[in-house]
């Protein structure tokens, strides 16, 4: 036990003697600044998902004329969502561009323009249901703007899109809005 | 001041009868044809045969052109004939596998529109028959 002790007090000692005050803030600053500058090395961001036109917007509240909710994936007023007929996937398990776990993706689907009104464009957006699911039950959302009636079925909404498709199951559990381009 | 309300009438009355939207091809297939067609023209193997193969090939022909210009999709699409004419030239150009002959006939506005007028019912028996000829 009283080894011990010698030894802490050896070591206190020592380390008393051999620094100063000054060295033990300097070293401290260069922790900090050091810390600071460590994210601004040049490592891969390539796994860094590219922030969506929506994100890109205007800083400091929302565009003249934006509904509440018009820039959040899980509201029916986001922009996106203009011709929705169904179920968002953001609130299923999902985002508003990939399918809950458990689905698969309709690779046909309705098409329809919205427009961002972060920049005033219209966007072609994709409505992919994501099928295989029973129906997902969350943020039903039915805007159907541009909607076409069922005798012009590439541009209508009422139609199961998830029965289009051989690898998709049939039963549909939520809809997905992809941009695909703008519309010029 | 009444020249300028008649100017400023006649301005109001050409654009109402302007057509609502003018896209390019490249937009108007995104919106009347990629939904089943996909973005590549490959469509889905059990109940859409992809066209990369047979849109140059059936564009030789008269009854091929006639085929192209009448299945649902086209014939009874919204767009207008001038639009179409241009929609199928561009996808001749932008979705083929089968590289566009130099002596290729560009579809005409007059040519869509007479042949939309009689739309198909029977898709998948003609279209048999012009693989038939083409191959």
């Amino acid at each position: 036990m009283k080894r011990l002790d010698q030894l802490a007090e050896e070591t206190a000692r020592m380390l008393a003697r051999r620094s100063s005050r000054r060295s033990l803030l300097g070293g401290i600053g260069a922790l900090l600044l050091g810390g600071a500058a460590l994210p601004l090395l040049p490592v891969a961001r390539g796994a860094e998902a590219e922030p969506a036109p929506d994100r890109k917007a205007p800083q400091g509240g929302a565009p003249a004329g934006a509904p509440p909710g018009w820039d959040d994936p899980a509201s029916c007023n986001y922009w996106r969502n203009c011709g929705v007929d169904g179920y968002l996937c953001a609130c299923c398990g999902g985002t508003q561009t990939t399918c809950p776990p458990g689905t698969d993706m309709s690779a046909v689907t309705w098409i329809g323009t919205c427009r961002n009104p972060a920049d005033g464009r219209d966007y072609v957006i994709t409505y992919n249901d994501c099928c295989g699911k029973s129906t997902c039950g969350r943020c039903m959302c039915n805007r159907n703007e541009r909607d076409t009636p069922l005798y012009q079925p590439g541009q209508s909404n009422d139609y199961n899109w998830c029965s289009g498709n051989s690898v998709a199951n049939i039963p549909y559990h939520c809809t997905t809005v992809r941009i695909v381009g703008t519309a010029g | 001041m009444r020249s300028r309300t008649l100017f400023a009438l006649v301005v109001v009355g050409l654009c109402g009868a302007l057509p609502a939207r003018a896209y390019e091809p490249a937009v108007n297939y995104q919106l009347h044809c990629m939904g089943c067609h996909l973005a590549d023209g490959t469509g889905d193997a059990e109940r859409l045969p992809s066209m990369r193969g047979t849109l140059v090939p059936f564009s030789a022909l008269p009854a091929g052109r006639d085929y192209l210009l009448r299945v649902p999709g086209v014939s009874q699409s919204p767009l207008s004939d001038a639009d179409l004419a241009v929609l199928m030239n561009w996808m001749v150009r932008n979705l083929s596998d089968v590289p566009v002959p130099a002596n290729f006939v560009d579809y005409t506005p007059a040519e869509v529109g007479r042949a939309r007028q009689q739309p198909l019912a029977q898709v998948t028996a003609l279209r048999a028959r012009l693989l038939e000829l083409t191959r």
